[in-house]
């Protein structure tokens, strides 16, 4: 059979092969084609097109093929010279200035009109304007944009007089050095683009232009909206998402239909390096270096493009390259995650694991309702807030010796929300923006619970700006309980930050009682945010039960957290959307507290177990969630607290037990997590005073060696940390206080002094925090008699 | 186009309608003239660019010949004669174009649109598959002539081809999936 023969019986097994629906045309071919089996194999293929073939052969399609763009006059205020170049997209432009104010000339696109649908053409005029602000040597410069009357989207960029790296790199061999600072160029430049909030997408040779002056960066991707690429996952379709990029540059992840992202120019920029350096020119630092960026797995790549460039830069001054000596820079992971939510304790207080979980309950909250809304804003507000803000800020702050990009990237935002702000004249959504913006900021400068830059003045401040654009706002528009729900949201930040940070309740209380008025007021309005405020209202009140013991006014605490906890009514509880029960049972553990505080240990019994009795509830359903099992944790050493202060010695042991087999639990479910060995360590400690009291001294002496043991290994695993040197002190505290007659005990007594007097003397302890461990070593001292 | 011009078209008309094939060639020959005065102007730019090839060849013929006084399935016919006109018009355009295009080198700067269709047909090389394709089965690539180089609608295709749009439809999505896959192949 000739080949035409062949062709022709494909042709008809291909028509015939259209009328089946989609799905069944494979087995269709099977059935009719059984024994022809190169036939099948062909007519598949051709069915492979189908996808793109409507949009590559439109009806009519041909004259458009060759069109010339037709060249306009004039573009905005340029009139129109030359065609520098020509593709599919549309053609170049030189044109020059003539409105007469001053001379330029500029590069023109002027992109084919019907090549954009609608949606692509709205996010291109949005982004032109993040795109325009882009103002740096290595970027072809963004000046103007717009639509010509046909629709023809334009932009008017800088000339570049230039050929692309791609040619430079041919036409002929370049030195190392000479190479090496062009890509630093391009590192620098998509760096500053990223930033600025902007990820390239197409780092290819071909779209990095070098002239007389240097390396410019141009063709941005930029429209290419959310919305398709997760279409394009979701319909588990690579093709549509693999046209958009220059294969061998794109990263592997973005064949599957991975949005871009930071990394993804850091894979090209690694692959870019690989094309300049050609296969001569590489040694194995930089291969490895080469490998490390453009690690398959995101995840195994540099960080960033700053952490990519100070490793060239460790190279190029013949220092080891973290790329194949250093492992810190892969440290990823759940790890740091939950560490974060205790992490800024570290300088703060004692082994005071209760405050720890009550501000763990304060970031509870924040997490739940009011941290979930300010990401969708900012996700609408900036394509990459997410990425940079967030995701990859969060990445940063995980990797040690970054603390300097961080800064920058906080620093510069705060430079671009102080500039929004300074508008007098500014739209209600800018001055809303604001206040989430510096809210934002505000965590990542000294946020409460969670992995900060520990400027906590810096943060402070922040949050007081973010309270007056919301002052601001409500001003103008005393009804807009959306702004006032994120006030209120703020306030609270400012509460809880002088409490804690600041050691000033007298100012907290203020703040607190500010909130619970303007929620109180919100909640009155009763449009859509009712819900919110109501649970700011009910947030609040669980900040001034903070307020209240550290402010040492235990009975009115009490007094008012019994009387809240009978306004908890199923009714109320309907008003909230679900979450009174948790609220019940915070409560009840407050009311518990304030009752061991005033030494009356036997009412606190009650409160506890309504508490013991909600949190289990809730592990029935989710057993391994976190936040219930360390309340519960907290739940049983306050109760065998109360127990032990009620002279119920044998019962303070085995509710203390609970505690113990719980912290167990939260320790075997992810090793790498620090708060677990905290939360034993603790448990083991207040375990050994009631084994102590209970006269059971063998089974005490074990418990405190446990804990000690989990104390050093935590002090090893972060050495030179003050927070887990304090529970290392007091850890040997515990051992020396259950057995005075241990061996070495004075060597003990010693280590523990050395620790008292290097804690005591850093500016970082908080004042009185440290009081109750010069008690114990001075009994101490009076019981051993050392020399 | 002077009123004699105008009564010879429609005498050609009349004598192709007749079985005159010498008189279809002489149409082609009106129509490919016209054709590249309107197009070649509109290739430099100097008219609206929206018009669709479709719209190009219907303006063609009417310039050409009084379509009041020319009945349906005539006019069909006259169209895909047009639009077998049309590619060659424009086939040769593409090729001029591509020859002078290898003179020079130039930078393009091209801002991506990720999501929007950029690929393009090189004409010159789907004329090519398009020759191949009339010899394994002429009725596709007729198919194709007309509806890609004509912009004609399926209804106008069914009016010429004498059969129903459903197979008019077919064809050209298996004519279409036919050439791309040769297309990829024959790419320089």
């Amino acid at each position: 059979m000739s080949e035409d023969d062949f062709e022709k019986q494909v042709l008809d097994a291909l028509t015939r092969a259209l009328e089946q629906p989609s799905d069944s045309r494979k087995a269709w071919l099977e059935t009719e084609y059984a024994d022809q089996i190169e036939l099948q194999a062909r007519v598949l293929k051709l069915l492979d097109g189908e996808e793109s073939a409507s949009a590559r052969l439109r009806t009519g399609g041909a004259r458009s093929e060759i069109a010339d763009p037709v060249a306009p006059e004039r573009v905005g205020n340029y009139k129109i010279l030359d065609l520098i170049g020509q593709g599919g997209m549309g053609a170049v432009y030189k044109g020059q200035r003539d409105t007469g104010d001053f001379d330029h000339v500029a590069a023109i696109k002027v992109i084919r009109p019907g090549l954009l649908s609608e949606t692509l053409r709205e996010r291109f005029q949005r982004e032109r304007q993040t795109l325009a602000n882009l103002n740096h040597p290595g970027i072809a410069n963004l000046f103007d944009g717009g639509t010509l009357e046909d629709g023809s989207p334009y932009f008017v960029m800088e000339l570049v007089e230039g050929i692309s790296l791609g040619q430079w790199i041919e036409e002929q061999p370049r030195a190392p050095e000479t190479i090496l600072d062009c890509f630093e160029g391009i590192c620098d430049a998509v760096a500053y683009a990223h930033q600025h909030l902007i990820v390239h997408r197409d780092l290819t040779p071909s779209n990095v232009l070098i002239s007389d002056t240097g390396m410019k960066l141009i063709d941005f991707g930029i429209a290419k909206p959310q919305s398709v690429e997760d279409l394009d996952v979701a319909a588990g379709s690579p093709s549509l998402a693999s046209l958009s990029f220059t294969p061998g540059f794109a990263a592997p992840e973005r064949s599957q239909g991975a949005p871009a992202n930071t990394l993804s120019d850091v894979y090209s920029l690694g692959k870019l390096l690989e094309a300049m350096l050609g296969p001569d020119g590489v040694d194995a630092d930089l291969s490895a270096i080469i490998n490390t960026a453009a690690a398959q797995a995101p995840e195994a790549r540099y960080v960033s493009v700053d952490a990519l460039k100070e490793d060239i830069r460790k190279y190029r001054q013949g220092y080891p390259v973290s790329a194949r000596h250093g492992t810190s820079l892969y440290r990823f992971g759940k790890f740091f995650g939950r560490r974060r939510l205790l992490l800024s304790f570290a300088t703060l207080s004692v082994a005071a694991l209760v405050t720890a979980f009550a501000v763990t309950l304060f970031q509870y909250q924040r997490a739940e309702a009011a941290l979930e809304r300010a990401n969708a804003r900012f996700e609408q507000a900036r394509t990459l807030s997410r990425n940079l803000l967030f995701e990859a800020y969060d990445e940063f702050a995980q990797v040690s010796g970054t603390l300097e990009p961080r800064q920058n990237l906080a620093d510069l935002l705060t430079g671009y929300v102080a500039q929004l702000a300074e508008d007098d004249q500014a739209p209600d959504d800018v001055l809303f923006d604001v206040g989430q913006f510096n809210s934002r900021l505000a965590d990542i400068y000294g946020g409460l619970g969670m992995a900060n830059l520990g400027d906590t003045d810096r943060s402070l401040e922040l949050l007081t700006d973010a309270n007056q654009a919301f002052e601001r706002l409500l001003e103008k528009d005393p009804g807009n309980t959306a702004a006032l729900a994120e006030q209120i949201f703020v306030q609270r930040g400012l509460t809880m930050q002088h409490l804690i940070y600041r050691i000033d309740p007298e100012t907290a209380l203020e703040y607190n009682q500010g909130v619970l008025e303007a929620a109180a007021r919100g909640v009155a309005i009763g449009d859509e945010n009712e819900r919110t405020l109501l649970r700011h209202f009910w947030s609040a009140r669980t900040d001034r039960l903070q307020v209240l013991r550290e402010l040492q006014d235990y009975q009115t605490g009490l007094a008012e957290v019994q009387a809240w906890q009978l306004e908890l009514t199923p009714e109320l509880n309907e008003r909230f959307g679900g979450g009174g029960e948790e609220m019940s049972a915070y409560m009840a553990m407050q009311e518990a507290e304030f009752l061991n505080l005033l030494e009356r240990p036997e009412g606190a019994i009650a409160p506890l177990r309504k508490a013991e009795a909600i949190r289990l509830e809730f592990l029935e359903t989710s057993p391994e969630n976190y936040y219930h099992q360390t309340q519960l944790l907290v739940i049983y050493m306050e109760l065998s607290r109360a127990l032990d202060l009620s002279q119920s010695f044998e019962q303070a042991i085995t509710e203390s037990g609970k505690g113990i087999a719980l912290a167990r639990e939260i320790l075997a479910q992810d090793p790498s997590d620090a708060a677990g060995p905290e939360g034993l360590n603790s448990a083991l400690q207040n375990h050994t005073a009631f084994l102590v009291h209970a006269g059971r001294e063998q089974e005490a002496i074990a418990t405190a060696t446990e804990a000690l043991g989990l104390a050093r290994d935590l002090d090893g695993q972060f050495p030179d940390n003050p927070y887990y040197q304090q529970i290392l002190m007091n850890s040997i505290f515990n051992t020396l206080e259950a057995q005075p007659e241990t061996p070495g005990a004075c060597t003990l007594l010693d280590e523990a002094s050395a620790l008292y007097a290097s804690l005591n003397a850093a500016e970082s302890t908080a004042e009185g925090s440290l009081s109750r461990a010069a008690e114990r070593q001075s009994e101490l001292t009076q019981t051993l008699t050392c020399n | 186009m002077t009123l004699n011009q105008s009564n010879t078209v429609d005498m050609l008309l009349v004598d192709w309608r007749g079985g005159d094939d010498g008189a279809r060639d002489q149409l082609f020959e009106i129509l490919y003239s016209e054709l590249r005065q309107i197009s070649a102007a509109l290739l430099r730019g100097e008219r609206n660019s929206s018009l669709s090839t479709g719209d190009l060849v219907n303006e063609a013929v009417l310039r050409i010949v009084h379509m009041s006084s020319v009945d349906w399935a005539d006019k069909s016919h006259f169209l895909a004669l047009a639009a077998r006109a049309m590619r060659r018009v424009l086939v040769d355009h593409a090729r001029a174009k591509s020859a002078g295009k290898r003179q020079h080198q130039k930078v393009t700067l091209i801002t991506k649109f990720e999501g929007a269709n950029v690929d393009r047909v090189e004409l010159d090389l789907l004329d090519k598959a398009l020759i191949r394709l009339k010899v394994i089965d002429e009725e596709k690539a007729d198919i194709v002539e007309l509806r890609y180089f004509g912009g004609m609608s399926l209804e106008e295709i069914a009016t010429v081809k004498s059969t129903s749009q459903s197979t008019i439809k077919r064809n050209w999505r298996a004519a279409r999936l036919w050439l791309l896959n040769s297309l990829q192949g024959l790419q320089p």
